[in-house]
């Protein structure tokens, strides 16, 4: 009973922090209204009761008189006109990436973005990985102030990885990239579009410490994720302000860049490659 | 205040000061439950816009005037179902936390997971099960109302409910364990 409870509280909690902080504006919304009910009076306009009956017999016997009248083709034109003029209206508005640019996550990373030092913490990949090219400049401005905030580094053995996989012969899609702030004991995990950014790709990253649960972030051309490591897990306990913790477990982390077809049913990311760190050696390393 | 949507006569121009009163009370609720119905916000507000207009329309056709707030709802669900059904595959599983979750970065992280862990097994139930649930958890509906607004028995809506609730137990098991996949 105390479990149903708990779940019962999750879900209402869950739901209600999802969408109460936002207010729609009522009184632009009211105007709105306005508008629509004064064209609903337009040809679509039905009549309330009792006065519905009469006016549709009296369509219903123009018709026939039309019929008679060989009136048939011109009416059908002019219901086909009428009916094509209004499919337009019924046409709902997709999902617009303007007003929706991939969350919070993607463009303000989580941390407080204040105004951003010089790129000391400049990311070098090796060009042996991944050759710059021309086309290929963004990936080289990456750092990790600006794609996690400030304080963050860029964790040993763990460079840029490339997506869709083969590295060596071209430069990578996307970049799964880990970080770690010593001060406030946080990992990040950014997945950036290397080539083509401003495409709107969908991109995703994950963080998940041992036995500690997974902390997703979805985003347009650029996913962020934070999470505390647990200090819990972390038998060493002091670290050195550049390294990572040596407690000794492993973080899973990954990241995918969207390009497959995901369906709506299925949550597997295609293109998403998990890498595991253990922080005691800062080597990569498979997770037991 | 519902029931004098309908003293508002059939044939003046300006909305009904009864329905203005309706929609300012209802306005924003109703937008919120589209937004999680939908995952979108934008589209959530066109929704609740044509409910409202639908509602006008029909009140020659209301037999009962207290029901107007429950017309409504089931005005907006049914709106958003077939937006939904419209939308069909063009959905992708990526926009989830995208278009929900705008407004984040004040809440902690961990108060962040939590939100994106549930709200995504929430969108990952079944479409009946997931409006039993936000009807249920969201707008607080007593089962009776539910089975209202979803046009279905008392008994489908307890079912479902209680199918719901198996399903998200087991997948927030999940997520909070060491996760589904290495």
């Amino acid at each position: 009973m105390g479990d149903d409870d708990m779940l019962d509280t999750r879900i209402r909690n869950a739901l209600h922090s999802a969408v109460d902080d936002w207010q729609p504006n009522v009184d632009s919304a009211t105007g709105r209204l306005q508008d629509a009910i004064g064209a609903s009076r337009g040809p679509g306009w039905r009549a309330p009761r009792g006065q519905k009956s009469r006016e549709g017999r009296r369509r219903l016997g123009m018709l026939r008189q039309g019929l008679r009248a060989g009136w048939a083709l011109p009416v059908a034109a002019v219901m086909l006109a009428t009916a094509v003029a209004a499919v337009p209206t019924l046409v709902y508005r997709t999902h617009t990436p303007a007003s929706t640019p991939g969350g919070s996550h993607s463009r303000t990373p989580g941390p407080p973005a204040q105004n951003l030092p010089a790129p000391t913490d400049q990311l070098s990949l090796p060009p042996a990985l991944y050759p710059p090219g021309p086309s290929d400049l963004p990936w080289q401005l990456h750092t990790a102030t600006k794609l996690c905030g400030p304080g963050y580094r860029h964790l040993d053995g763990n460079l840029g990885v490339s997506l869709p996989g083969t590295g060596r012969t071209r430069p990578p899609e996307t970049i799964v990239y880990l970080f770690w702030n010593a001060r406030s004991g946080t990992a990040c995990v950014a997945t950036v579009k290397a080539r083509k950014p401003h495409t709107g790709t969908r991109t995703t990253a994950y963080l998940q410490p041992d036995r500690a649960p997974r902390s997703t972030a979805t985003g347009a051309d650029q996913a962020v994720v934070h999470l505390r490591v647990p200090t819990t897990s972390m038998p060493g306990g002091g670290h050195t302000p550049y390294n990572p913790p040596a407690f000794g477990g492993c973080i899973r982390w990954g990241g995918s860049d969207g390009t497959a077809q995901t369906s709506f049913d299925n949550t597997r990311f295609d293109n998403t490659r998990v890498y595991y760190t253990s922080f005691a050696n800062g080597d990569q390393w498979p997770c037991p | 205040m519902a029931a004098a949507v309908l003293a508002a006569a059939p044939g003046t121009t300006a909305v009904p000061s009864a329905l203005e009163v309706l929609f300012r009370q209802r306005y924003v609720q109703l937008c919120r439950l589209a937004a999680l119905m939908l995952r979108d916000r934008d589209l959530a507000e066109q929704v609740v816009m044509e409910a409202f207009t639908h509602t006008y329309a029909a009140r020659g056709r209301l037999r009962d005037p207290s029901r107007a707030e429950a017309y409504l709802r089931q005005s907006v669900v049914n709106e958003a179902r077939t937006v939904l059904r419209r939308r069909g595959r063009e959905w992708r599983v990526n926009e989830v936390s995208a278009s929900l979750a705008r407004s984040e970065t004040a809440a902690p992280v961990e108060a962040r997971i939590e939100l994106e862990r549930v709200t995504r097994a929430v969108q990952k139930l079944p479409e009946q099960q997931r409006l039993t649930v936000l009807l249920r958890y969201y707008a607080d509906l007593p089962e009776a109302q539910i089975a209202d607004t979803l046009n279905c028995a008392v008994g489908t809506v307890k079912s479902n409910l209680s199918k719901a609730r198996a399903n998200l137990a087991r997948a927030l098991a999940d997520s909070d364990g060491t996760g589904p996949d290495g």
